[in-house]
């Protein structure tokens, strides 16, 4: 038989590399991050019915993803003895493949910010959420996400200028880029 | 997703030399932004594993099949 769940098939699949991007930054490593994409996969498919078509997809998820790691990771802690609740989050932790300097800094420095910022810089800054989606998948206000965001990049800066910001950036400062070409 | 707002200014834009903070800040923004993309990117560029389209195939093997039908 032809079932609706074919299209939302589709679009599961279509977000798994924007979950599985996103559940590494909870995750400790990225097998757990996986299975937290697994989890949401099941939550998403057993809720296929509440989801309201016309809005967003991506974000509908994002949000089970998240509400299935903070409700794990509540459990978690009570199990095992976290005092201090850090997680180093996974996008930080994969130097080996990554010979270029800056770009293990980069994730040194991602890693070292607060869990609710970091989380905010990459709804924001790497999924395009705009701040308003944002502010729904954490369930805050959109000027909580702003501020979040905000913060978050005003850190990196610091952070990464310290360790040469200037020969951090692939292309160097703005410079005068004339249209050349045409008119030899 | 349409993420390519923040992109827009890169592409060879004439731009004031870097004179004073305000540019230098923006560059040092443009630069992490770009890199914040790269560094998501690339786990958004690895393949799927198998194991995610197994586990959805079986979802929907179970809701066409019955509750327990292989």
């Amino acid at each position: 038989m032809k079932t609706p769940s074919g299209d939302f098939e589709q679009n599961l699949i279509a977000a798994i590399p924007h979950l599985r991007a996103f559940a590494r930054s909870f995750a400790n490593d990225a097998a757990r991050a996986d299975d937290l994409v697994q989890e949401t996969l099941v939550k998403a498919w057993n809720s296929m019915h509440s989801f309201t078509p016309g809005t967003n997809f991506r974000a509908w998820l994002f949000t089970i993803l998240r509400n299935a790691y903070f409700s794990q990771h509540r459990k978690l802690r009570r199990e095992v003895d976290d005092p201090h609740d850090v997680h180093v989050n996974s996008l930080a932790v994969r130097p080996e493949q990554y010979g270029h300097l800056d770009l293990f800094d980069f994730r040194t420095a991602l890693g070292g910010l607060p869990p609710d910022q970091r989380e905010a810089l990459l709804l924001v800054g790497a999924e395009g959420f705009s701040y308003e989606e944002a502010a729904e998948i954490c369930g805050c206000a959109v000027g909580t996400i702003k501020s979040r965001v905000n913060r978050a990049r005003t850190r990196l800066a610091d952070v990464l200028e310290v360790s040469g910001a200037a020969d951090y950036g692939a292309e160097p400062a703005p410079t005068v880029t004339k249209s050349r070409g045409t008119g030899s | 997703m349409a993420t390519d707002k923040s992109r827009e200014t890169r592409e060879g834009r004439v731009e004031k030399p870097p004179a004073k903070n305000g540019n230098a800040e923006a560059g040092v923004q443009d630069a992490l932004g770009r890199r914040l993309r790269e560094v998501y990117q690339e786990v958004v560029n690895e393949e799927i594993p198998k194991d995610f389209l197994k586990l959805l195939a079986e979802l929907k093997k179970r809701e066409s099949g019955g509750d327990s039908q292989a």
